[in-house]
């Protein structure tokens, strides 16, 4: 009732000169006995897995199908472990090499109709995938555009000099965001310019300029082999289909067997004496951006789905953690969000968002603050139940389309995951006890061990700062 | 969480809508056909069954958006969408998110667009009665919660929103569609959106809600693993109680203002664009389709040209928007740094004259194949058909099947396309140039172009 009068006081105001407080009904609508509690909520599973059907043919080439017989599409992808997580000191060269593969089959293809051109080309840290969506019956006219990318590219020094500026131009597309300059600078502080976190996927120019043409040459041939690499389908074929497709095309790819270069160890963490808690790109205006990074476990890593409920706990509820503590603070809590970024062989936790920059400080507090709850207070069960469902929620929407089927299957190839990772992923995600959590968080989102990066106006910046230690500043790019 | 830019629907599907695989509870049984019908209030409900997830994609949209806005108050429309998810009679502040978040509930969300304000969510199959009681909460009960407290903080926040989205996604197009209908236009926007903000009044915020948010100014739209018959006794349960009221129409302004040639502007943003935009006439689905493959090959076009220097652009983007007011087509490049606004106009207008001339059948077709997999792609994401069916009720006054657009699209003929192309003679133009710093700038809305 308080809010009613308050809400027809205000009301008043403006009604004089209009209509009048009377004509406010702001009980519409009559109380039904119903009303007073929201229905329950059945029981049951959160999460369907699709079937996954397996094999293999005789030179090692995996094959893995989600057959939906009324599917009316068919994704096809040929995915491959070559990345820059590889190992450090080769940012941007699988990307490069991928690149010149399709420009070289390309070049090669008699018809702008010809499916390799409607190939997309994908990458992270865990792998690079060519992938396209057709039609049912053009299955074998995809796997011929696949086939045609992946075996015998020309490494020819006018291909790559067209992809070399055609990159460049890319990156100066792509290469200005306020949070991936955020997150390389943080990753670069924790744990070295030689870590593959420290640059973006597709390197910079600088990156680039550091291999000569014929490294992809030699990246191919000891990265893209028949038993490192899969062809994956989702829709309207079944798994005897796809084999016989994929052995037509696929089961003499024999590349020349040259040694595969050592998986090198990456980076450690970098020791905290040899870095700031904190970084600041200086800019202006009247908002700021902030990220907090740490390390999180690679991708099969055990710790794997606390790290995704931590961060649910931590960035992604409404009414919890920084987001819920900002919204019911200020309002000012849509952007926020907190992920742990996990490739094969390491992971990146970030929490970040925006604000205005008078309540800068506010909201940094705001957040060591729920970071330090994380780390000594187990979350309370209806706060860990919110962040199973949200969890389990978003993977069951993705689980719907067959683009996020085809992801998955990505996943599970690139990252070298048990078959059975998902099947196991709901009685997983419900075996996370609170307390596994802040076991979690004091050893994964320890002080030691995290780093805050923010962007905006110098005076703001330093006063929400200064709270966590010495500052060290930066320029834009 | 406001889209102004909402590409107006495309699409359809090949053969006849089948069931997928033995996925969720209902699997088995046959689905039913899709059933539309009217509450005695007025709340207009569509209802498809869908088995192959154990999910559903549950959307209500109300007939009121900025263009309802009252005069110097632009983004009211928005706000109030922001305040009815802070409470309700029976629900505590952030229990609405609370509650659906524990539900497994995902995609949860608002948006409001010129004409149409629209809550959604993906839910499990188990939540539909705890999704449509939620619901039915918004539309009978949160007026009654606004307050001053929750009035100011949303307040604060819709501006940041603005700031993050002209920060973000760039504001010529903002600008180039005040220039397009003329300043008074019920869709134009000032070109200081965010100081509007400090206009608006709780009370302006209740009166909003009490005209729009009624049961026959409501569409609801659920899709998904669910029996038809339960989700209409939920619906008769939880909302046919709420009362309807005459709505306020909106009126197109008597004169059409004459377009703006030069318009100035200061704006923040980080990013540097060219928009361009066109009046086309209201659309129907074939229109629709007709329009869908015209952009798309000037964007197949205009790709490998824009790989020099100059026409470096980090992202393009068309889109298509019908609404009751005025349709327009536009498009809206992201430049790269070494990116030249005029050249990259110039690279668009030198594409619609390259194809009134040289668009071959087999350019069609490639286009036809892209635009009909995607459509396909698009109908068998859930939150996705609900959103085209809700569009399409709005602005066909039907729900479409996925055969419709399919057909449509495969019927359009090359000449059809060619013939479209005069439209596009005359655009208007806008250019946004970055600033460090994000400082304020001043441009022109002009076709002297830097």
């Amino acid at each position: 009732m308080t809010s009613f009068f308050s809400s027809c006081a205000a009301a008043m105001v403006l009604f004089l000169v209009s209509a009048g407080c009377t004509s406010l009904d702001l009980h519409p609508n009559a109380d039904q006995a119903f009303r007073e509690f929201a229905p329950p909520l059945a029981g049951g599973s959160r999460l369907t897995i699709p079937v996954v059907k397996r094999a293999r043919l005789a030179n090692g080439l995996r094959i893995a199908v989600i057959e939906d017989a009324s599917a009316a599409t068919l994704k096809i992808a040929f995915a491959d472990r070559a990345a820059s997580d590889s190992g450090p000191y080769n940012f941007g060269l699988a990307e490069f090499t991928a690149a010149v593969m399709r420009e070289s089959a390309e070049a090669k293809a008699n018809s702008p109709s010809d499916l390799v051109h409607a190939v997309s080309q994908r990458h992270n840290q865990s792998g690079t995938t060519f992938q396209l969506t057709i039609l049912p019956e053009q299955a074998a006219a995809g796997l011929d555009a696949l086939a045609g990318i992946v075996e015998h590219p020309s490494f020819d020094a006018n291909l790559c000099a067209k992809v070399r500026a055609e990159l460049k131009v890319g990156y100066a597309a792509q290469a200005t965001g306020v949070i991936p300059s955020l997150t390389y600078l943080a990753a670069e502080t924790l744990f070295g310019a030689d870590h593959p976190l420290a640059h973006p996927i597709g390197g910079t120019d600088r990156d680039r300029a550091e291999f000569k043409d014929d490294a992809a040459a030699v990246f191919y041939a000891a990265r893209y082999q028949p038993n490192k690499s899969a062809l994956l389908f989702v829709g309207s074929i079944t798994l005897e289909q796809a084999v016989d497709l994929a052995q037509e095309r696929f089961e003499t790819w024999r590349p020349p067997a040259v040694a595969s270069p050592p998986q090198e160890a990456l980076p450690p963490l970098r020791p905290e004496q040899q870095r700031k808690p904190a970084l600041a790109i200086a800019t202006g205006g009247e908002f700021a951006t902030f990220l907090l990074a740490a390390p999180c476990p690679a991708r099969g890593a055990p710790d794997t789905i606390v790290a995704d409920l931590a961060a649910e706990l931590l960035g992604n509820l409404m009414q919890s953690g920084v987001r819920g503590r900002l919204r019911s603070a200020f309002g000012s809590s849509y952007t926020v969000s907190a992920q742990c970024r996990q490739s094969r062989n390491s992971g990146l936790f970030s929490l970040e968002f925006d604000t205005e920059l008078p309540r800068f400080s506010t909201a940094v507090h705001a957040t060591l603050a729920e970071l330090t709850q994380l780390r000594t207070i187990p979350p309370s069960p209806s706060a860990l139940a919110a962040a199973r469902a949200s969890y389990l929620g978003r993977h069951a929407e993705s689980f719907g389309t067959s683009t996020g089927e085809l992801t998955m299957l990505t996943d599970q190839f690139s990252n070298a995951l048990p078959d059975d990772f998902y099947a196991q992923l709901e009685a997983r995600v419900n075996a996370v006890t609170p307390s596994d959590v802040t076991e979690y968080a004091a050893r994964w989102l320890k002080e030691s061990s995290t780093i805050i990066a923010a962007e905006g106006e110098y005076s703001g910046l330093t006063d929400g700062l200064s709270q966590i230690g010495e500052v060290q500043w930066f320029e834009m790019h | 969480m406001r889209a102004i830019r909402g590409r107006l629907l495309v699409g359809a599907g090949a053969a006849a809508l089948l069931l997928g695989q033995a996925r969720s509870a209902l699997a088995s049984e046959p689905c039913p056909p899709p059933v539309r019908y009217t509450l005695s209030n007025g709340l207009d409900v569509y209802l498809e069954e869908d088995h192959r997830q154990p999910l559903l994609a549950l959307r209500v949209s109300y007939g009121v958006g900025e263009g309802n806005d009252p005069k110097g108050q632009k983004g009211l429309a928005h706000l109030v969408e922001h305040l009815t998810f802070r409470g309700s009679r029976h629900l505590d502040e952030g229990q609405y998110w609370t509650t659906l978040e524990r539900a497994g509930a995902s995609g949860i969300n608002g948006t409001t667009d010129v004409d149409r304000t629209s809550y959604f969510a993906v839910l499990p199959a188990q939540a539909l009665e705890l999704g449509l009681w939620l619901e039915s909460e918004r539309m009978g009960f949160t007026v009654e919660r606004f307050d001053k407290r929750r009035f100011l903080l949303e307040q604060r926040t819709v501006r940041e929103e603005e700031r993050l989205r002209v920060d973000q996604h760039g504001a010529a197009f903002e600008i180039l569609l005040s220039a397009l209908l003329g300043p008074d236009h019920p869709y134009a926007s000032p070109l200081d959106r965010m100081s509007t903000t400090e206009n608006m009044t709780l009370s302006g915020a209740q009166a909003f809600f009490l005209d729009y948010y009624r049961p026959n100014n409501a569409r609801l739209v659920v899709i998904g693993d669910f029996r038809t018959a339960d989700a209409r006794r939920w619906v008769d349960e939880y909302f046919s109680a709420l009362k309807g009221a005459k709505i306020p129409i909106l009126r197109a302004p008597s004169a059409t203002a004459k377009p703006a040639q030069r318009l100035k502007f200061v704006h923040q943003t980080l990013t540097r664009e060219v928009a361009m935009a066109w009046r086309v006439p209201r659309s129907s689905l074939r229109e629709t389709a007709r329009l869908e493959l015209l952009m798309r090959a000037v964007l197949g076009y205009l790709n490998p040209q824009l790989k020099t220097d100059a026409t470096a652009v980090s992202s393009i983007s068309w889109s298509c928007t019908s609404a009751h007011l005025a349709s327009l087509c536009s498009i809206n490049a992201l430049l790269a740094s070494s990116g030249k606004h005029r050249a990259v106009a110039a690279a668009v207008t030198d594409a619609f004259a390259t194809l009134a001339e040289h668009l071959q059948q087999s350019d069609l077709n490639q286009v036809r194949l892209h635009a009909e997999l995607n459509w396909l792609e698009s109908w068998e994401d859930l939150s996705s058909r609900a959103l085209t069916q809700e569009a399409m009720m709005e602005l066909l006054q039907h729900p479409i099947a996925r055969d419709d657009y399919y057909r449509e699209l495969e019927a359009v003929t090359l000449e059809e396309v060619r013939a479209l192309v005069p439209l596009f003679a005359d655009s208007l133009t806008t250019s946004v140039d970055t600033v460090s710093g994000r400082s304020p700038i001043e441009g022109l809305v002009s076709s002297e172009l830097p």
